[in-house]
C-alpha cells in the first residue's frame, strides 16, 4: 500500500554526517568542495593573463568537479531502509544566525542527481566553449565557471536565504554570457530575460521575508525548520504564488515563457546548454523542493490551476515548434513544451509522477543540449538556420546524421530511450490525478513526434540545397567562429569533426543507458519523492490522498 | 489687555507663512533670501514665546544659535549671489535653468 | 523677570566631554590647519593638503575605533552623545570622506581648484555630519545640519568658472535654507509641546513622565512633527521635496556629489532615526501615515524619474532618491531591526554609491565627458578594471546578490515585513525592478556595446585606483560576509535603546 499515506511524523527529515577532509587544517566537506571548485577555477582564471592557461584551468576545474560529483552520486545512500527524507553530505555553518541565515548545504535523492547533471552539462558546455567561442574566451570561461557554482548552490542549499543568493547569482554571469556573446538581438534578449527573472525572484524575496517573520528561521530541514512548520493555509496561498511566479518564469510555464524563445535563440551555444539544460531545471527543482513541502495546502489548492497552465503551455509551444522555420527556435519551443509537461508531472503531487518529472529533467537536459549542439553543427555547415533553405545534409555526412538521429528519437520519446520512461511515469502519475489532463498531455507526445521528424527530415534528407541566400557575406568578424555567426567564407566542410562528436557522445551514451536502465535513477529518487508527497498530503484540509502504489 | 502665548504664536505663524509665500512667489534671489530670513525670525519669536511661558532657558539659547547661523547663512548666500552676478549680470531664479532632465 | 536670571548655570566641561567628541575635534582642528596651510605654504607644495586631510581622517577613524571599545558616554550635559549609534555613523562618514579625498586628488588638479579651501570645507561638512549623528538635542541637530549644509553650499558651487556649478550651489543654498526654516519651526513647536529640546527628555515626556496627559494629541506637537518631516524629507530628498537633487548633483564637482549623496543622507537619517524612532516613538501613530506616503511616493517616483535620464549624475541622483525611499521603509518599521537596517544600509551605500560616481569623476579627471551615459561605449575594452568595478557597484545598487546592496535591502525589507507592513515590501521590490532596468542599461552601454577603435585612454591616478579598489572590496565583502558589521549595527542600535529606555 502507498507508503506516502503515512503521517508526517513518519517522515524523518534528517541530515547525515558529511564526508570531510582537511586542507591547511580547515575542515572542508566534499560537498563544499564540489560547490566552490568551479568558483575557485574562475578566480584562478581571473588572475591568469594567458588565455591558454585559462582554458586549461577551466577544463580541469569542470572535469574535476564532475568526477567529484559522480563520487557523490556513488556514495549517496539509498535503499529500503532509508524511508525518510534525508539530506546527506550536509555541511552547516552559522552565517547571520539572528536572521535565521545559515550556510547549510546537503543533498537529497532529487538534488544529488541535479548536482551531477549540472557538473556534467557544465563540463560539456565548457568544452564546447573551447572551440565555439573565439572572442574573449577567457572572460567567457570565467563566467561559465561562476555560473556553474551558482547552479550547484541552487541545488545544494538547505537554507532559503542561501538558496536565494545562488538563485540570483545565476543571473549575473548569464547577463554577460548572453549579452556579450549572443547573436544580433542579444541586448534585447538579455534585458527581457533579466527583467522577467528578477521580476519573479523579487516576489520570492517578499515571500522569504514573510516566512522569516512567521517561522523565525530560514533553515529548511531540522526539527525547527520550515518544512516542519508550515504556515496557515491563507498565508500559504499567497506565499505559494510568490514563490511559484519565480519558478514558473524560470521553468518557463505558460504564460510566463515569452522571454525564453528569444533568450534561447540569441544565446551562444555553450550558454544555451546551461540555460535550457540546467537553469530551467532550477525552476522545476524550486517547485519540488520549496513550493510543495513548504506550502502543502496551497500546492493542493493550486495544483489544478498550474496543471492547466502547463497543459496550455505544452500544446501551445508544441504547435509553435511545428510552424517555426528557424531550427534553433524549433528546439527552443520543443524545450518549452517538454518543460511544461515535466511541470505537469510535479503537480500531479504523487511519487510516480514526481519520479517521472525528475527523470525527465535529466533526459530533457541531455536531449535539449544535444539538439542545440546539432543546430550549431548544422548552421556551421550550411550557414543558415532556416529549414526551407537546407536539405540533404545527411547525404554525405552519415555520422552527423546518425548521431543527430539519436537525439531526435529521444526527443520524440521513443521507447528504448530514457525519455520514454520519464514521460511514461509522468503520464501514469498524472492519469491517477486527473485522467483528462493526462489525455491532453498525450497529444503533445504526438506533436513532438511531428516536429522532431520534420526537423530531421527537412534538414538531413531531401534534395541537397543550393547555397543559402540569406548568408551574410559582409561584416566578416574575424573574432567569431562559425558556430556563433556563420559566414560564407568560413563554413565547415564535410562530416562531423571529432571534437564535435566528443561533445555529443557522452550525452548519447547516458541517454541510451538510462533508457535501458532507469532504475538507478528512480531508486534514489523515490524515497525523497515519496516523502515530499507525504508532506504535501499530510496537512490535509480536504479529500483523501491519491491512492496509488509506491515505487514503480 | 495682556497678550497671551497664543497671540505671539499666531503672529509668528503669520510671519512664517508670509516668509513661505515670499520664497514661493518672488523671483529676485535677494528677496527670496530675505523671505527665508523672515521665516527664521518668526521661528525665533516662537522660541522666545515658549521659553517665556515654559520658564525654560532652552528656547532662548536656541534663538542665539539661530541668529548666529542666520548670519553665517547671509555670508555664504551673498557670496554665492555675487559670484553668480559676476558671470551673468542679471539674476532671476527662473533663469537658473542650465540643467534640465 | 528673566528666566535666565533665575537659574545660575555652572558650566563645567571636562576631559571626558572633549573625549566624547574626539573625532569631531580632530577634524575641526584640521580644518583650521588646512586654512593656515593655504595661507602660508607656497603654491607648488599645496598638494600637502591632501595628505594632511587623509592623515586627519585616519586619526579620526582610529579615535572612532577607540571610542567604540570605550563605551557610550555623553558630553556637554547630554547635548552630544558618543553612543555606539553615533560612532557607527562617524565611521561611515569618515570612510566616505576618505573615499572622496582619494577621488578628489586628481580631480582638483584637472579642475585647478584650491586644495586647502576645498579640503577644509570637505572636512568641515564631515564634522557637521558627525555632530548630527551625535546630536542628542534639537539645538545640536540644527547647528550640525547648518554646519554641514553651509560647507556643502560652497563646495557645490566650487567650480567658479562653470555656470552649472554656480547654479548648483545657489539652488542648493536657497532650497536647503528654506527647508531648514521648516525644520526649526517644527523643532520650536515640539519644544513648545514638550518643554524640552533634549531628545531623551522629549522621549520621556511623550511616554508620560513629567508632561501633561494627552501630550501626544497636542496639536502643537502634531504640527511640529509634520514640519520636521517636511524639513527632513527635504534634506534626504524624498519625493515631493526632491526637486533640487538632480540639479545640485549634476552641477556640483563630482567627488563632492559622490560624498554628499551618501553622507548628508547618512547624517540626516541618523538624526531621523534618533528623533522619530526613539524620541518621538510614542507619537508613532501620528508620523507613520505621513512617512508612509512619503516613502511610497519616493520609491515610485524616484525610480520612474531615474528611468528617463541619459546623464549618469542625474540618474544616480534619482536613484539616490529611490534609495532614500527604501531606507525610509526601514525607518517605518519603527523597530530595532529597522533601525539596524538603516545603519547597515548606509555602510553598504557608502561603498556602492560613491563607487558608482567614481567612474564619472575619473573620466572627468581625464578631461573626458564623464556624465553622459552614451559616452561609456566600449569602456570594457578601454579600461576593464574600471568597467568591471562600476558593474559591481551598479549590480549592488540594483540589489542583486551577492553584493552589499542586496543584504542592506534585505534587512530593510525583512524589518518592515516583520513589522507587519508587507505592502511596503511589495512596493519596494516592484520599484527595485524598475531600478534594475536603468542600472543595467548603463552596464549594457559600458560592457555590451563596442566602442570606437581609437578611443581615448582612461587613466587612473594611484589614489583613484585605491578608492575604486576599496569600494569594490567593501561592496563585495559586505555582501558575502555581512555578519560582523551586522552585529556592530545591532550593537549600535542597542545603545540607542538603552539611552531612550525603549
Amino acid at each position: 500500500m502507498a507508503p506516502y499515506m503515512l503521517s508526517l511524523a513518519a517522515v524523518r527529515i534528517s541530515t547525515t554526517a558529511a564526508t570531510h577532509f582537511s586542507i591547511f587544517s580547515t575542515r572542508l566537506t566534499l560537498l563544499t568542495v564540489v560547490l566552490f571548485l568551479p568558483a575557485v577555477g574562475a578566480v584562478i582564471g581571473l588572475l591568469l593573463e594567458d588565455e591558454r592557461q585559462v582554458r586549461i584551468v577551466s577544463v580541469v576545474a569542470a572535469a574535476a568537479d564532475l568526477v567529484l560529483a559522480i563520487m557523490l552520486l556513488l556514495m549517496f545512500k539509498y535503499g529500503s531502509g532509508q524511508a525518510g527524507w534525508q539530506f546527506q553530505f550536509a555541511d552547516r555553518h552559522n552565517w547571520v544566525s539572528t536572521l535565521g541565515i545559515s550556510y547549510w548545504i546537503g543533498l537529497d535523492g532529487v538534488s544529488v542527481w541535479l548536482v551531477t547533471l549540472t557538473a556534467l552539462m557544465s563540463c560539456i558546455a565548457i568544452l564546447a566553449a573551447q572551440f565555439m567561442i573565439a572572442d574573449r574566451t577567457k572572460t567567457f570561461l570565467i563566467f561559465m565557471l561562476t555560473l556553474e557554482t551558482a547552479l550547484l548552490g541552487v541545488f545544494m542549499s538547505l537554507n532559503l536565504f542561501l538558496f536565494f543568493i545562488f538563485w540570483e547569482a545565476m543571473l549575473i554571469p548569464s547577463y554577460f554570457l548572453l549579452g556579450i556573446w549572443g547573436e544580433e538581438r542579444r541586448v534585447y534578449a538579455t534585458m527581457k530575460f533579466l527583467v522577467y527573472t528578477i521580476f519573479g525572484s523579487f516576489f520570492m524575496l517578499v515571500g522569504i521575508f514573510v516566512l522569516w517573520a512567521r517561522v523565525g528561521t530560514l533553515d529548511m530541514a531540522g526539527p525547527h525548520g520550515l518544512i516542519a512548520h508550515p504556515v496557515d493555509p491563507t498565508t500559504q496561498n499567497w506565499l505559494f504564488l510568490a514563490f511559484a511566479i519565480a519558478f514558473a518564469i524560470k521553468l518557463p510555464v505558460w504564460p510566463f515563457h515569452t522571454w525564453a524563445p528569444t533568450a534561447y535563440t540569441e544565446s551562444p551555444v555553450p550558454f544555451v546548454i546551461v540555460l535550457s539544460g540546467l537553469m530551467s531545471k532550477a525552476g522545476a527543482f524550486g517547485f519540488i523542493r520549496y513550493c510543495l513541502p513548504l506550502f502543502p495546502a496551497a500546492s493542493r489548492h493550486f495544483a489544478a490551476l498550474i496543471s492547466i497552465l502547463c497543459i496550455i503551455g505544452m500544446v501551445y509551444a508544441a504547435l509553435l515548434a511545428l510552424v517555426q522555420t528557424d531550427i534553433k527556435r524549433i528546439v527552443a519551443y520543443s524545450s518549452i513544451s517538454h518543460m511544461n509537461l515535466l511541470c505537469l508531472g510535479i503537480f500531479a503531487l504523487n511519487p510516480i509522477a514526481l519520479d517521472g518529472s525528475v527523470l525527465q529533467m535529466i533526459n530533457h537536459s541531455l536531449i535539449i543540449s544535444g539538439l542545440f549542439l546539432a543546430v550549431a553543427y548544422i548552421a556551421a555547415r550550411t550557414g543558415t538556420r532556416l529549414l526551407p533553405s537546407m536539405g540533404g545534409l545527411g547525404m554525405r555526412r552519415p555520422w552527423l546524421m546518425w548521431l543527430f538521429f539519436i537525439f531526435i528519437l529521444a526527443g520524440l520519446d521513443l521507447p528504448g530511450t530514457s525519455s520514454f520512461a520519464g514521460e511514461f511515469l509522468i503520464l501514469l502519475g498524472t492519469f491517477a490525478y486527473n485522467a483528462w489532463y493526462a489525455s491532453i498531455a498525450t497529444i503533445t507526445v504526438i506533436l513532438a513526434a511531428w516536429y522532431m521528424i520534420r526537423l530531421f527530415q527537412d534538414s538531413m534528407n531531401g534534395p541537397v540545397s543550393v547555397a543559402p541566400r540569406e548568408l551574410a557575406e559582409t561584416g566578416l568578424d574575424a573574432r567569431r567562429t562559425p558556430y556563433q555567426y556563420p559566414v560564407l567564407q568560413r563554413l565547415l566542410p564535410g562530416d562531423i569533426q571529432l571534437r564535435e562528436a566528443l561533445l555529443w557522445v557522452p550525452l548519447a551514451v547516458v541517454l541510451l543507458y538510462l533508457g535501458v536502465q532507469p532504475q538507478p535513477v528512480t531508486q534514489r529518487l523515490n524515497p525523497t519523492n515519496t516523502a515530499i508527497s507525504v508532506v504535501v498530503h499530510t496537512h490535509a484540509t480536504r479529500g483523501p490522498a491519491v491512492a496509488l502504489g509506491g515505487s514503480p | 489687555m495682556t497678550p497671551s502665548a497664543d497671540h505671539f504664536l499666531v503672529v509668528s505663524a503669520i510671519l512664517f507663512t508670509l516668509g513661505t509665500v515670499g520664497v514661493l512667489t518672488r523671483r529676485d534671489p535677494l528677496v527670496v533670501f530675505m523671505s527665508i530670513e523672515l521665516m527664521l525670525n518668526s521661528v525665533n519669536l516662537t522660541f522666545v514665546t515658549f521659553s517665556h511661558y515654559l520658564s525654560s532657558p532652552d528656547g532662548q539659547i536656541f534663538v542665539f544659535i539661530i541668529m548666529t547661523v542666520a548670519a553665517a547663512e547671509v555670508v555664504v548666500g551673498l557670496a554665492l549671489i555675487v559670484s553668480i552676478f559676476q558671470t551673468r549680470q542679471r539674476i532671476d531664479v527662473d533663469e537658473l535653468d542650465e540643467m534640465r532632465g | 523677570m528673566s528666566v535666565l536670571a533665575a537659574a545660575t548655570i555652572h558650566v563645567r566641561v571636562g576631559a571626558s566631554d572633549w573625549g566624547a567628541v574626539g573625532p569631531e575635534l580632530i577634524l575641526g582642528a584640521t580644518v583650521l590647519v588646512l586654512l593656515l596651510v593655504d595661507a602660508f605654504v607656497p603654491r607648488r607644495v599645496r598638494e600637502v593638503s591632501t595628505w594632511i586631510s587623509l592623515i586627519a581622517l585616519v586619526a579620526a577613524f582610529l579615535d572612532v575605533y577607540f571610542l567604540w571599545s570605550h563605551g557610550d558616554s555623553n558630553a556637554l550635559y547630554g547635548q552630544i552623545t558618543s553612543d555606539k549609534f553615533a560612532i557607527f555613523f562617524d565611521g561611515v562618514i569618515i570612510v566616505s570622506a576618505v573615499l572622496a579625498v582619494l577621488l578628489s586628488e586628481s580631480y582638483i588638479v584637472s579642475s585647478s581648484f584650491d586644495p586647502g579651501e576645498y579640503y577644509a570645507l570637505l572636512l568641515a561638512s564631515a564634522v557637521g555630519m558627525m555632530l548630527m549623528a551625535a546630536g542628542n538635542s534639537l539645538m545640536i541637530l540644527f547647528l550640525a545640519l547648518e554646519l554641514l549644509s553651509l560647507s556643502l553650499y560652497i563646495l557645490a558651487g566650487f567650480e567658479r568658472s562653470s555656470p552649472r556649478s554656480q547654479e548648483s550651489g545657489f539652488k542648493y543654498f536657497l532650497l536647503s535654507s528654506f527647508a531648514s526654516a521648516f525644520l526649526i519651526y517644527g523643532m520650536a513647536l515640539i519644544y513648545g509641546a514638550t518643554g524640552s529640546t533634549q531628545l531623551v527628555a522629549i522621549g520621556h515626556c511623550l511616554h508620560g513622565s513629567g508632561c501633561p496627559a494627552n501630550v501626544t494629541e497636542n496639536p502643537l506637537l502634531l504640527v511640529g512633527i509634520g514640519l520636521m518631516v517636511v524639513g527632513f524629507a527635504f534634506k534626504i530628498s524624498a519625493v515631493p521635496f526632491h526637486m533640487w537633487t538632480p540639479d545640485v548633483y549634476e552641477g556640483a564637482p563630482t567627488p563632492i556629489t559622490a560624498f554628499m549623496s551618501v553622507t548628508t543622507k547618512a547624517a540626516v537619517f541618523a538624526a531621523f532615526v534618533r528623533v522619530f524612532n526613539f524620541s518621538l516613538n510614542a507619537a508613532h501613530s501620528h508620523w507613520f501615515p505621513l512617512l508612509w506616503g512619503v516613502a511610497v511616493a519616493t520609491m515610485i517616483f524616484g525610480n520612474l524619474f531615474a528611468l528617463a535620464q541619459s546623464n549618469m549624475k542625474r540618474m544616480l541622483a534619482y536613484s539616490g532618491v529611490a534609495h532614500g525611499g527604501y531606507i525610509l521603509v526601514a525607518l517605518l518599521a519603527n523597530s530595532p531591526a529597522g533601525a539596524t537596517a538603516v545603519v547597515f544600509y548606509f555602510l553598504a551605500y557608502a561603498f556602492m554609491n560613491i563607487g558608482a560616481f567614481m567612474l564619472v569623476s575619473i573620466l572627468e579627471s581625464n578631461g573626458q565627458v564623464g556624465d553622459d551615459i552614451s559616452s561609456y561605449r566600449g569602456l570594457w575594452q578601454r579600461n576593464p578594471f574600471l568597467a568591471g568595478c562600476t558593474t559591481v557597484f551598479l549590480f549592488s545598487l540594483a540589489g542583486i546578490p551577492p553584493f552589499a546592496g542586496f543584504f542592506a535591502k534585505y534587512l530593510a525589507l525583512a524589518a518592515i515585513v516583520q513589522a507587519g507592513h508587507t505592502e511596503l515590501a511589495i512596493i519596494a521590490v516592484l520599484t527595485s525592478l524598475i531600478s534594475v532596468y536603468y542600472y543595467l542599461r548603463v552596464v549594457v552601454v559600458m560592457v555590451l556595446q563596442p566602442g570606437e577603435v581609437q578611443a581615448q585612454e582612461t587613466r587612473m591616478s594611484g589614489m583613484a585606483e585605491m578608492a575604486v579598489t576599496a569600494s569594490v572590496a567593501g561592496t563585495i565583502g559586505l555582501g558575502i560576509i555581512p555578519t560582523g558589521f551586522y552585529n556592530l549595527a545591532t550593537q549600535s542600535v542597542d545603545a540607542l535603546r538603552t539611552a531612550f529606555g525603549i
